[in-house]
């Protein structure tokens, strides 16, 4: 490895960690968390899964501020204005980083899709969650599907769907130049990625807990965590068993 | 109350120096091939492009038959890339003042395979798109 090309990273990943604290994307910790899980990515992936990995944080935080007050009147925003903190960073940042890290047991090409696939999961959630609050109407992703106010847990909207395809399919394209992924599997981690924002919701509806529901197993950094773990774990093996065909 | 979105003004302005120093080193390294190139031997069965650095020299195809698939993709410049990192390299549609040491090749891999006077090595030949100096000598 070069140092050159490390110093290279260090620099980046100290100029992105100080962005996001300075404007108040992340908190301290959060950005030593995000600084250390960027310097992981880098060194087990290459620089351009961090470039990846930078475009979801870039993509999260224009998102998390678009329509700001329209969300704090519907109570719809993110706590703490926005910024967020160490456990978001982890639950959003550890299954890449579990994909990057599988590039040192696996094929590089099959750890990159699975990389690309969580980090494009988390994106596809992020952008539905923050997006989906705007919208005039959702309802429960579970029967009997009833109505109910954007941004609760469990529910969906047709805004918060096409956000997250989109956000999906930006990672996704995104990934063919950064990664190295071919173009023609560029599906993969758009369809798999928009899957586990579903499976998000999914979790929310049914496992995770909030005011009204104290006693559900999961928290919002574990429903955030597993629906990017799940589709980036199955990409991965999916993407070994072709391999040895 | 509104929050101000930017806390420290001083660190702001950090950050976009670290930033930019980032992406300029970066830049640098990639035309002084030194960041960013793919790995050889996935770009050359793909028959994509490449950035190799080394010392060129003259080459002259030797003349019999095992050579004649690898002299058909050659040009009448061709030269021989000697570097660490690879082995087996001929760039070819090159002028002769190209020659020299420490340059970088940028193009693409028209042939990629078995020495013909090596089994069990690789011989590459890149029809060159540009041969210039590094920047710097890292």
């Amino acid at each position: 490895m070069s140092p050159w090309w490390l110093l290279v990273v260090l620099l980046a990943l100290a100029g992105l960690s100080l962005l996001a604290w300075s404007v108040r994307a992340l908190d301290a910790p959060g950005a030593a968390a995000a600084f250390l899980v960027g310097l992981a990515v880098a060194l087990a992936g290459d620089l351009g899964w961090l470039v990846l990995l930078s475009l979801f944080s870039v993509v999260g935080a224009l998102v998390t501020w678009a329509g700001k007050r329209r969300k704090q009147q519907r109570r719809a925003a993110e706590a703490r204005d926005g910024e967020r903190g160490v456990r978001n960073v982890l639950a959003n940042g550890t299954a890449a980083l579990l994909a990057a890290l599988s590039v040192f047991f696996v094929d590089a090409s099959a750890a990159a899709l699975a990389f690309a696939t969580a980090v494009a999961a988390v994106t596809a959630d992020t952008m539905a969650s923050e997006l989906g609050a705007l919208s005039r109407g959702a309802r429960r992703i579970v029967p009997p599907f009833e109505a109910r106010p954007p941004g609760e847990n469990g529910c969906v909207s047709w805004l918060g769907q096409a956000s997250a395809a989109v956000g999906a399919g930006l990672i996704a394209v995104a990934a063919v130049p950064l990664l190295g992924i071919p173009l023609r599997l560029a599906w993969v981690p758009a369809v798999a990625g928009w899957l586990g924002c579903q499976f998000d919701s999914l979790l929310g509806a049914t496992l995770e807990r909030d005011a009204r529901q104290a006693d559900r197993p999961l928290s919002k950094e574990g429903v955030n965590f597993l629906a990017s773990l799940v589709p980036a774990a199955v990409v991965l093996a999916a993407a070994l068993y072709a391999g040895s065909l | 109350m509104a929050v101000t979105r930017i806390r420290n003004p001083l660190a702001f302005g950090v950050s976009l120096v670290l930033l930019v120093s980032a992406t300029a080193l970066g830049l640098v390294l990639h035309h002084d091939a030194e960041l960013g190139a793919p790995g050889l031997e996935a770009v050359a069965s793909d028959g994509g492009s490449v950035r190799l650095k080394g010392d060129l020299s003259p080459f002259q195809p030797p003349g019999t038959a095992d050579w004649q698939p690898v002299r058909e993709v050659l040009s009448n410049s061709t030269l021989w890339l000697r570097d660490a990192a690879v082995d087996d390299v001929l760039v070819t549609g090159v002028g002769g003042h190209a020659a020299g040491e420490d340059r970088i090749v940028h193009g693409a891999v028209v042939y990629a395979g078995a020495h013909p006077d090596h089994p069990g090595r690789t011989l590459l030949v890149v029809q060159a798109e540009s041969v210039y100096e590094p920047f710097f000598a890292w």
